[in-house]
């Protein structure tokens, strides 16, 4: 470690001990001391601060914001037993197989139960009809023809793999003894039991590599792409020379072409947690950053540029463009009263906040109302225009048109990364960042209840109608519409996620 | 100052101020949360910045008061060293993280993870994406407090070794 040569005292690893925050009071003490009077040491701080944060940032792009807290720990608590004992499972078997046939470890060999019009291709292109009970070894690759099927199991465990029609997969050698298999074409149903982190079971196809995680899983593979179905578990989606992860949970599917892997995208129907999902698709806006439904289309504004996009609500497809007026700042938050759409500015000529009314046929600021905070949450309901703001410590909601009763105190609603909010069966309904929708009482500001929304991100929504949600994923470009259970959690606003 | 001259600057010195950001509260959301918060600050209050002064150390100074507001709000530990904090602007300096190397270097070293021994992965992993301690970690592995400190620095600097000859491989390729 070149920054901490020069220095008799420091130990190698304290340096990073250090950056980690992993040493007593007066032992960081006495090392920021030597790191102020060596400039080598506070190089190499720095440098062991920016790896930190790259990773940081690659363990993060690998596990998605639903399976942050938490997870990680259980992963890790779990998988070392389970590691061990699947490594003297794994290692038992082997030694049997190995003793029976001379042939590879078990976890390797695939078992063939039930095999209909399936061909078997060896190592030295012989084809042959594979029958049941028939055992495939690496290098092996197998055919199905029309209307054919094939279904094995790894030898010692519950992990299967069913081949469709018209499908041609290779099981791959791998010298640890995981399992690998290459699909060039077809279908595959596969249903692994888990495996120890070291050797997880990898498919790939001319698109993408997927590690499956003890994991149930469809797969259809075609000339110019790969679509992943995830059942259970949870599949890790890289291109074929390991560019770019995608982590895709059960209810999501994930299609991979020769040239990108798509974002995760929740199958329609598909019931994750208390939510049941009715649609997902992406949007044609770029850095979208609000969206309201008008009972027909969404509309959605972009942090990029000064217009609002008109988006079909069943296909996605953009419907119409509008540009705002450059004096009107960009929308950040969007409400629709039925005619009208309503843009909340942060700031505008003269440094004002406000909110304005837009035609939404022409794009012309009809009203503006100037308001003496930052908007940072919109709504309309019941005749009413609401907006969230922050004040001191905590959110706090009033309404605009018409405008708050100065009587009347400002209803407080929590902590202000309840930004986000609606207006729906009666109700405000306000989305806590990456967690929690939120169902608020306007007239008192209580909190009645709310749902997990988890792990559809910390996203913009926007009030469906008939107890339906649309939540956007800004960074995924993509919107999705969810229907809310009838029964909510009571939670305590004032705890962070 | 010019609008398309701020953004310019903003972008230049945002993944360093997101590493100041995460180098106090150690969750990278929060820290991303704060760097947001701290450029609409920016913006609010561009008119307030001087011309000559180090843009850097502005955007430094707001991400420190968001940083400190949030801490007090939520009864927060900061997370990082007080010398560190103190001297923000020497550690975090914007020329480490220029985006385009950022990037390269990223791809490179998610397959030097991938090359890790398994205990080194898994200290790494339980670290940055389990969020825990070394103590827990040792806990965990049924091992010492010192091993791991020994394992996560040599983990760490075999993460480097491995970036480094893996660029070096990129831009000999290239060449």
């Amino acid at each position: 470690m070149p920054g901490c040569e020069g220095s008799a005292f420091v130990k190698r690893e304290d340096l990073t001990a250090y950056v980690d925050r992993e040493l007593s009071p007066e032992e960081e003490q006495a090392l920021s001391r030597e790191i102020a009077d060596d400039p080598r040491m506070l190089r190499e701080v720095s440098l062991l601060l920016r790896q930190r944060l790259m990773l940081a940032e690659v363990m993060s792009s690998e596990q998605i914001s639903a399976a942050r807290t938490g997870r990680a720990r259980r992963v890790f608590r779990v998988a070392v037993p389970l590691a061990a004992a699947a490594a003297v499972l794994l290692g038992i078997g082997a030694n049997l197989w190995w003793k029976g046939t001379g042939g590879p470890a078990a976890a390797t060999v695939l078992q063939a139960e039930r095999a209909e019009r399936a061909r078997i291709i060896d190592g030295a292109k012989t084809r042959r009809a594979l029958a049941e009970g028939a055992r495939l070894a690496p290098g092996d690759s197998v055919e199905v023809a029309r209307s054919g099927t094939l279904r094995f199991r790894y030898a010692g465990e519950e992990s299967y793999v069913q081949a469709g029609e018209q499908t041609i997969l290779r099981m791959e050698a791998s010298p640890e003894g995981a399992k690998r298999l290459y699909v060039t074409s077809g279908t595959l149903k596969v249903t692994v039991a888990p495996q120890p982190e070291e050797s997880r079971m990898v498919v790939t196809t001319p698109h993408a590599a997927l590690t499956l995680v003890g994991t149930e899983l469809s797969l259809d593979v075609t000339g110019n792409r790969t679509q992943v179905d995830v059942t259970d578990g949870t599949v890790d989606v890289t291109g074929p020379d390991g560019s770019k992860k995608t982590r895709a949970h059960a209810g999501q599917h994930v299609t991979a072409t020769a040239r990108c892997i798509g974002p995760p995208f929740w199958r329609a129907g598909a019931t994750v947690g208390q939510v049941r999902v009715l649609r997902c698709f992406s949007v044609p806006v770029p850095r979208p950053t609000s969206v309201v439904f008008d009972g027909t289309a969404l509309w959605l504004s972009s942090a990029g540029n000064r217009k609002l996009y008109r988006v079909d609500a069943v296909s996605g497809n953009l419907l119409r463009t509008i540009e705002l007026d450059k004096s009107a700042g960009r929308a950040d938050c969007l409400a629709w009263d039925g005619k009208l759409l309503w843009g909340a500015y942060r700031e505008r000529a003269g440094e004002k906040h406000g909110v304005c009314a837009i035609d939404p046929a022409t794009g012309d600021i009809v009203e503006s109302i100037d308001t003496a905070r930052g908007i940072t949450g919109l709504a309309f309901g019941d005749g009413k225009l609401w907006g969230a703001f922050h004040r001191g410590k905590y959110m706090h909601i009033a309404t605009i048109r018409p405008p708050q009763d100065p009587e009347r105190p400002l209803l407080k609603v929590g902590y202000p990364e309840s930004f986000v909010f609606a207006h729906q069966d009666g109700s405000l309904w306000m989305k806590r960042v990456g967690k929690l929708l939120v169902r608020v009482d306007p007239g008192s500001g209580k909190n009645l209840g709310a749902f997990v929304v988890l792990p559809f991100g910390g996203s913009y929504m926007a009030a469906g109608g008939g107890g339906t949600f649309w939540l956007l994923h800004r960074h995924g470009y993509h919107v999705t519409l969810i229907e809310r259970p009838q029964t909510l959690l009571r939670v305590r606003l004032e705890q962070r996620r | 100052m010019d609008m398309n001259e701020f953004g310019r600057l903003c972008e230049d010195h945002r993944r360093a101020v997101l590493s100041y950001a995460y180098a106090c509260c150690r969750d990278l959301a929060q820290a991303e949360d704060i760097v947001q918060e701290t450029m609409l600050i920016a913006l609010e209050k561009r008119e307030h910045y001087f011309q000559n002064a180090d843009f850097g150390a502005w955007l430094v100074s707001i991400a420190r008061h968001v940083w400190f507001r949030e801490r007090g709000r939520r009864k927060l530990q900061t997370a990082s060293p007080e010398f560190v904090e103190a001297n923000a602007m020497l550690v975090f300096e914007p020329e480490l993280y220029k985006d385009e190397a950022w990037e390269e270097e990223r791809k490179v070293l998610e397959k030097c993870i991938e090359k890790l021994s398994g205990p080194d992965r898994t200290i790494i992993r339980s670290h940055f994406d389990g969020n825990m301690k070394y103590a827990e970690i040792a806990d965990a592995m049924k091992q010492g407090l010192s091993w791991v400190k020994v394992r996560m620095h040599r983990a760490r600097q075999a993460l480097r070794r491995c970036v480094d000859a893996g660029l070096r491989r990129e831009r000999f390729r290239e060449a």
